[in-house]
């Protein structure tokens, strides 16, 4: 169950990806092709807890020691969203 | 080629007297277009901007836009708020708000003279260009909306 | 460092939900009211994700409101970006 649960976290991300994906082509707003990454890693985490993390025990110290480089993928998905913030005030200023 | 007459005094889709009428051969210049993308979301404030650029140095009211354009002077406000946001106009508060046109850059100022002469020269074109930016506007409307949510400092006084 | 991780995309999720509600509220389009609630989800799903490996005894178990938190969150989100494509 907690697989499939998984399984369903990382394909609406990647449906999210996608849709951002396509709001980068025709606005050509690069907070779209940030925000589009950071859903592509998002789903990367999600697949990643299915993978890495033993179906018997979520516990913490399970979850943390058999797979701590999840959190990497779920940092490098906020930090992406926080560049396109980020980047998205400068270019405002800069006008 | 000199265009005797001001754009502005032409108030609208009036052919030209030459017999091109403005289908030319030549596309409208990139920063023309780019300009007319990010920064002019109307005709009236194609209009302003072109007055005002003819004009520069000296200030106009928006009772003095909206006479000489015959335009009303809601959809002044309207323009000119739009052209302040666009970095094209200033705002200075004289006895009454003088608009100036201010370019920020040198680029912009050549493409602004730019877009007036193809303004002058080929109407058209720059008009349907318009209309096509309108449209994308219009369907891109929810993801603007979205991407200008994370501008931190909000001008508009809104909420 | 995985708290720390945890902390940073919690606080990063409850501004992007801050910044799409305020601008919901200022009377623009849907899609924001529905990527505003995509944020607090994910935002809930971090908190509880730092409660439960931080503050919990290991005998506890958050993984349920982690992952409803985060699948309404993001189903959503799918919802609002579907309608507006029509």
């Amino acid at each position: 169950m907690r697989d499939f649960l998984w399984g369903v976290l990382a394909m609406a991300s990647v449906v999210v990806a996608i849709f951002f994906f396509h709001y980068w082509r025709v606005s050509r707003d690069r907070l779209f092709a940030y925000f589009s990454v950071a859903f592509a890693a998002m789903a990367l985490d999600w697949l990643g807890h299915a993978l890495l993390v033993p179906l018997d025990s979520v516990r913490a110290e399970v979850y943390l020691t058999s797979s701590p480089e999840i959190y990497l993928v779920c940092l490098f998905a906020f930090v992406v969203i926080l560049v396109a913030i980020i980047d998205k005030n400068r270019q405002v200023r800069r006008r | 080629m000199s265009r005797t007459h001001p754009p502005a005094a032409r108030g609208g889709l009036q052919p030209h007297n030459e017999s091109d009428a403005g289908y030319t051969s030549e596309p409208l210049p990139d920063e023309v277009r780019a300009l007319l993308r990010e920064r002019i979301e109307s005709y009236e404030a194609l209009e302003i901007l072109i007055a005002l650029e003819r004009v520069r140095g000296i200030g106009k009211t928006a009772g003095e836009l909206s006479a000489g354009l015959h335009v009303t002077p809601a959809l002044v406000d309207r323009a000119v708020r739009n052209l302040e946001a666009a970095g094209l106009v200033e705002r200075r508060s004289a006895v009454q708000p003088q608009y100036f046109y201010a370019p920020p850059s040198a680029e912009l100022d050549c493409a602004v003279r730019a877009l007036a002469r193809a303004y002058a020269e080929q109407p058209i074109p720059v008009i349907k260009l318009m209309s096509e930016n309108a449209i994308q506007r219009m369907r891109t409307g929810a993801a603007r909306a979205f991407a200008d949510a994370f501008i931190l400092r909000r001008g508009k006084g809104d909420g | 460092m995985a708290e720390t991780v945890y902390a940073l995309c919690g606080v990063t999720s409850i501004l992007c939900a801050i910044l799409l509600l305020r601008g919901w509220r200022s009377g623009r389009a849907p899609l924001l009211l529905w990527a505003g609630l995509c944020f607090v989800g994910l935002a809930l799903d971090n908190v509880v994700t730092f409660v439960d490996f931080v503050l919990t005894p290991p005998t506890v178990d958050l993984y349920w409101y982690r992952t409803s938190f985060a699948l309404a969150g993001m189903l959503v989100l799918v919802y609002g970006l579907v309608r507006e494509s029509r």
